[in-house]
């Protein structure tokens, strides 16, 4: 059923048909009658700038059908400041078609814009845990959350974001996307306020807290990331972690390795300290046999790089 | 039913109806699988020649997008040019031309066209040039050896040097008040680096006078902005490293020459130029990590390998065929880490380590830092579908995107498992050589060194264009 040719609100517009390039258009799609009627007179609409209700109500008959038309939203962002629409009411239907469309970068971008014009995270927090509920490790979600803790400086312990991150790793120690929000909360922090600076023992801290989720699951490789990578970044050595990574996996006692990630980070202390080349040998080797089979290519590569055995003739 | 004289719902309407492209779900693939070439060949055909269902809805807006992703597999499979005439592709060629915008660049889809009441000052934001969608209407001109005449090559190029911003980053499009739109993502700057790449490659410097060029030192300190702590690659600083952005970044350092090289000979007195990724080992060992034996999401993430009794070989053992039945002979590859394996990632990963292993000097004789035959087994006994094409995850029914990447990454095993002398012994499948910076044959991209820019607009385009005209209305 035509909506908008029968309409009389609509009669002043003049739709524009689709030209499809020719008689052979490529990757044509058998999309509804519905939808192209309202493709038609949006165009027609976006062609004269058309700033008003039914517009409106044009772009969210489309966002319905479509939701990843990325200038229907720009356009629709446009319109809500022309009109000086309610932005709470817009952030209110928004939360409906973000739970229907998980997976659409458009919708996260208007939120970010409309949230940005309230000057409010008031309710984010609970809506985000909402959308998190549905899929832990969405992208976007975490991407958007990453802005409203700028936007909106909640690094404090107080903000909620730690506890929240700690409530989401206890669910679920694996979900590597909360992690990462773990790393934005600890380092984002430097650089965006003038002055700040990762205390050592805030790095003491998350260092005791991946290494209690290792023991929780020693083969998780995001503690285990995240342990090297606190190291880097404070250019500390490897070697400070060869006796806890010697809990999970001693050459001597394979029957009783359990972690490869554990193997892999010694094989690299070994490399590091002076003739211990062998040793680390042993271990990639370990990892390519046994403990990591899928990746024994790689294993050999990195065993390939370092110096061979026979030491050079004095 | 509706009495629209639209043609193109009468066609759908119609369509719909006679050609379910897509099947309710059915069985899983035989036990001892095998590439099934001619089943491809036939899920591509009926892609390309036929509406795509309306679940696509949402692909509406990146028409130019689906159809490099329907021509390219054609084009890898050798069979584009059995399944179309001379003519059709000509025709295909006027489509993708339809879609390019006066002031360069081409937009994402003819649905976003405002057609004659298009005015760049006034309406232009609405019907923008789209920076993904012009990289792969450049690309499919080269699947389908158009010879670039109508091409806006300047105005191209121009516009792609409006479409970064001061950090180095791409956007999508250019909005209202000239504002760059889209995020801040790699993978702009990929399609600007491939778009860059092509206009660039041929015989012709006459009408490149004058063309300031991008930022590329800009772009390369936006994505080392973007490493992460473990090695990888994300869209913004602090974002979760992702193998989609990683490979974007990957294959954009590449093209630029902004990849590290491992024989840096100190004594050339080229200027030291800057690249990333800054620590190449690291991002390998992400790289490496991705490749995972979890295949379905009902399945524990986390595997002990040391648990299976098959996993004891000595190192002579290692690469020899092993069909011991506790070892998973699949393993695929996934975005992220402690993520089920994804068709699409077999490329993203797969090729990301393809074009860094030759920076780090880790070609491994030709079989590379992955697995490539248990990638293969995931691909062609796990994601492969009966009716031809790839899904998504083991079991789902095929689509556009997924088989696409499927097959390209079943490209490029198929080399190295034939370099090795492992796989399927057809010598890579009878698939074309893939050129993995570029997501396309090698001959596809060959063909725009080929283009001769300063030649005179042939009388044959002109005559297409005027066949095109005469159809349109024009």
């Amino acid at each position: 059923m035509p909506l908008y040719e029968t309409d009389p609100a609509w009669a002043d517009v003049t739709p524009i048909e689709l030209d499809d390039g020719g008689p052979s258009p490529l990757v044509a799609i058998a999309y509804s009658d519905d939808y192209a009627e309202a493709m038609s007179y949006l165009r027609a609409v976006m062609a004269a700038d058309e700033m008003s209700e039914r517009a409106l109500a044009l772009t969210e008959d489309l966002i319905q059908m479509n939701p990843a038309h990325y200038t229907v939203w720009l356009y629709r962002a446009r319109i809500l400041t022309a009109i000086s629409a309610d932005l709470s009411a817009e952030l209110t239907w928004l939360n409906s078609i973000a739970l229907r469309h998980l997976k659409n970068y458009q919708i996260w971008h208007h939120r970010q814009t409309l949230v940005d014009r309230l000057g409010s995270a008031d309710g984010e927090q609970a809506f985000l845990r909402s959308m998190l509920d549905q899929d832990a490790k969405n992208y976007h979600v975490w991407s958007y959350r990453q802005w409203l803790v700028r936007r909106f400086a909640l690094w404090a312990d107080d903000s909620g974001e730690l506890a929240s991150i700690e409530e989401l790793l206890n669910e679920d120690v694996l979900n590597n996307s909360a992690w990462n929000h773990r790393w934005f909360l600890v380092f984002g922090r430097e650089g965006q306020e003038e002055g700040y600076k990762v205390l050592d023992e805030t790095v003491e801290r998350e260092l005791a807290f991946a290494k209690a989720a290792v023991r929780k699951e020693p083969q998780n490789q995001s503690p285990w990331n995240y342990i090297r990578g606190l190291l880097r970044q404070t250019k500390r050595p490897l070697a400070e972690m060869k006796d806890f990574a010697s809990e999970f996996a001693a050459l001597d006692r394979p029957d009783e390795v359990r972690s490869s990630h554990a193997l892999d980070l010694l094989a690299d202390i070994f490399a590091d300290e002076e003739s211990n080349a062998g040793q680390a040998k042993v271990a990639l080797a370990m990892l390519a046999t046994k403990f990591d089979p899928i990746r024994a290519s790689y294993w050999q590569y990195r065993k390939s790089l370092l110096p061979s055995k026979e030491a050079p003739a004095a | 039913m509706s009495t629209d004289p639209d043609v193109s719902t009468a066609f759908s309407a119609n369509r719909t109806a006679a050609l379910p492209l897509h099947p309710p779900p059915t069985p899983p693939a035989p036990p001892h699988p095998e590439f099934q070439r001619s089943r491809h060949v036939s899920y591509w055909k009926r892609c390309l020649k036929t509406f795509l269902p309306a679940p696509y809805t949402p692909m509406d807006s990146t028409r130019l997008m689906l159809s490099f992703f329907v021509l390219s597999p054609l084009d890898l499979l050798g069979e584009l040019v059995n399944v179309t005439t001379p003519a059709e592709r000509a025709n295909y060629a006027n489509w993708i031309y339809a879609c390019q915008l006066p002031s360069g660049g081409f937009r994402a889809s003819p649905s976003m066209s405002l057609g004659a009441r298009r005015e760049e000052d006034k309406n232009g934001m609405w019907d923008p040039a789209h920076v993904p969608a012009t990289y792969f209407a450049l690309a499919s001109l080269c699947i389908l050896k158009d010879d670039f005449k109508r091409v806006k090559r300047k105005e191209c190029l121009r516009w792609l040097k409006k479409m970064q911003r001061d950090d180095g980053s791409f956007g999508q499009t250019l909005g209202a008040d000239g504002a760059i739109e889209g995020g801040r993502d790699m993978r702009f700057g990929y399609c600007v680096m491939c778009s860059r790449w092509i206009l660039r490659a041929g015989k012709g410097e006459k009408d490149l006078v004058g063309v300031e060029d991008i930022d590329i030192d800009g772009l390369v300190r936006c994505i080392r902005a973007s490493e992460t702590y473990d090695g990888g690659i994300s869209d913004e600083p602090f974002h979760e490293a992702h193998a989609g952005f990683t490979y974007c970044a990957i294959a954009a350092l590449s093209i630029a020459g902004r990849l590290p090289d491992s024989s840096n000979d100190t004594s050339t007195t080229t200027k030291q130029l800057l690249t990333a990724p800054s620590n190449v080992p690291l991002t390998l060992h992400w790289l490496a990590s991705r490749q995972t034996t979890s295949v379905f999401e009902e399945e524990p993430l986390i595997t002990k390998p040391w648990d299976f009794p098959s996993a004891n070989r000595t190192e002579s053992e290692l690469g020899l065929d092993h069909n011991e039945p506790d070892v998973p002979p699949a393993a695929g590859f996934n975005g992220r880490a402690n993520k089920v394996s994804d068709t699409c990632y077999a490329f993203w990963v797969g090729a990301s380590m393809s074009l860094l292993e030759q920076c780090a000097g880790a070609g491994g004789g030709g079989r590379g830092l992955a697995d490539s035959q248990r990638a293969r087994t995931y691909l062609v006994d796990k994601s492969q579908h009966l009716v031809g094409g790839f899904g998504k995850v083991a079991g789902d029914p095929p689509d556009v995107y997924h088989s696409s990447l499927g097959l390209a990454a079943l490209a490029m095993l198929g080399e190295r498992n034939a370099a090795t002398g492992e796989g399927s012994g057809d010598g890579g499948e009878g698939l074309k050589t893939l050129d993995p910076g570029f997501c396309m044959s090698v001959e596809a991209r060959g063909w725009a060194e080929g283009v001769d820019w300063d030649m005179e607009e042939s009388e044959e385009s002109k005559a297409d264009e005027y066949a095109y005209m005469r159809i349109s209305g024009g």
